[in-house]
């Protein structure tokens, strides 16, 4: 500024002319540039909100879709199996029965005693199906011992788990979401991926607790599982991603830096612990 | 300096806002400040100087205080602070060390001028960071602070030259046509913001008795 007013120039007018002109050039398109730029960056906002928004009714949309489709199930096993089931056994035991003779009535009686039994296992697997009694009693290391136990006496595929630190277990509710997780997951791997064993481990550290899936098959990548967690098809893998969104946890689908196998890793906030 | 102070009191609603009635206040006092200057100039110089060092600092400390009540960032609100306080060292310095009648409103007009540039740009540049409205020019402090902005950015060059342009008395005219014409826009512009307030209100009302 001092060495500015110390210049002898002629032509300071000029100077004082432009540069007064540029200065309030410079303001006036500095105010412009914030008003668009502003705008976008809201206009952005918003279109992020509504993508957001989107995202959400889908994932509602896949949850009732999934609970519609468990309902249907249920309904139907009951219908088919336990329906059918009961019906022959009022047909045994009918009012007609009384006039038998003793040996037949015995034997009606015997043929109904067993279709209950076969009842009571029915219901039994259904209720199995909706909590696994291993789960609730057990714990989440036993159910998923349980599981692959069932995948391995199929015997077209290994499967085996590790549970390095798991004395305290999770929350009922986390254990649940996190079994129905790993279900459609080893679902998924034994639908497409053509892989010959599947491992299951779990670590914990001070804050986190992790569950890691690999197999040798065809797999997907972070990306891939997003592309297609958005696509109308991907219910499995929306109920996966709001499953973890509700627990607060994360997922990341991942090929192995070696490219010989895939590997899934569930991460938990360790405040999910009992 | 009277359109400011017109659109203050043509809406009630702008009495409730503080940083409203602090700009009327200094556009009162600026007014006051103008006929004593014209009083002052060749009759009393010592009048003339202590007024005008008096009305610098109440210049600065008005608008930073603005600044202050319609920022809603922390950085802005340091910002005015050590703004204000250095422009007070400033002044401070200058008086005791270099006193002279004919210097306070140049000078310290620059560095007065560097400061409110600094202080307008951080505005925006918070409002940028951290957008809440669709429509920015829908906010009265903004086109309160495009007027400071407008206002400094527009006589900063005129006071950065003064002393020198200024010694040749035939360049007087040419900065007071420059001087007034900046502060005659800003003047309209801040009577703009005074209205636009008012304006907003009258509309929501509207829209209320027409629900």
């Amino acid at each position: 500024m001092f060495f500015l007013q110390a210049q002898n120039s002629a032509n300071t007018t000029y100077v004082v002319y432009f540069g007064t002109f540029g200065m309030l050039l410079l303001a006036v398109s500095l105010i412009v540039f914030i008003v668009f730029h502003q705008r976008k960056v809201i206009y952005f906002q918003l279109r992020m909100k509504k993508m957001q928004e989107d995202q959400q009714q889908m994932m509602l949309q896949a949850s009732i879709q999934s609970q519609e489709e468990e309902r249907q199930r249920i309904a139907a096993d009951l219908h088919d199996d336990a329906g059918p089931l009961l019906a022959t056994v009022r047909l045994y035991l009918n009012e007609g029965l009384i006039h038998q003779d003793q040996g037949t009535q015995l034997q009606s009686i015997y043929n109904a005693k067993q279709i209950i039994d076969d009842t009571i296992q029915l219901i039994r697997n259904m209720s199995h199906n909706l909590i696994p009694p291993t789960l609730k009693n057990f714990g989440l290391e036993s159910a998923v011992n349980d599981m692959f136990q069932k995948i391995n006496g199929s015997g077209s595929i290994s499967a085996s788990a590790r549970f390095h630190d798991y004395k305290r277990r999770l929350k009922l509710e986390y254990e649940l979401s996190i079994f129905r997780v790993l279900q459609e997951l080893v679902n998924n791997t034994l639908k497409h991926s053509h892989s010959s064993f599947i491992h299951l481990t779990q670590n914990k550290t001070d804050q986190y607790i992790y569950i890691r899936m690999h197999h040798d098959g065809e797999g997907l990548t972070q990306t891939e599982y997003e592309k297609l967690r958005d696509t109308p098809k991907g219910m499995g893998l929306k109920n996966i991603f709001s499953r973890i969104k509700i627990l607060n946890s994360k997922i990341l689908f991942e090929k192995d830096s070696s490219n010989t196998y895939y590997k899934v890793t569930i991460e938990i906030p360790v405040e999910a612990m009992l | 300096m009277l359109l400011p102070v017109i659109m203050y009191f043509s809406s009630k609603s702008n009495r409730k806002v503080l940083y409203k009635r602090i700009l009327l206040f200094y556009f009162l006092y600026s007014i006051f400040n103008e006929l004593l200057n014209n009083f002052s100039y060749s009759k009393y110089p010592d009048l003339y100087f202590w007024n005008g060092l008096f009305f610098a600092i109440l210049k600065i400390f008005l608008i930073c205080f603005i600044f202050y009540s319609i920022s809603s960032a922390p950085l802005l609100k340091k910002l005015t602070i050590i703004g204000f306080l250095s422009y007070l060292s400033f002044l401070l310095i200058l008086t005791i060390f270099y006193h002279n009648a004919s210097d306070y409103n140049k000078i310290p007009s620059s560095v007065q001028g560097i400061i409110l540039l600094v202080l307008s740009i951080t505005f925006f540049y918070e409002k940028m960071k951290a957008p809440d409205t669709l429509f920015i020019y829908s906010l009265p402090e903004f086109w309160y602070v495009v007027a400071i902005l407008i206002y400094a950015s527009g006589t900063f060059f005129i006071y950065v030259f003064a002393e020198f342009w200024l010694k040749n008395e035939s360049n007087i005219d040419d900065y007071t046509v420059i001087h007034s014409f900046i502060s005659i826009l800003m003047n309209i512009i801040i009577g703009y913001s005074m209205w636009k307030q008012s304006k907003e209100k009258q509309l929501t009302s509207l829209k209320a008795n027409i629900a």
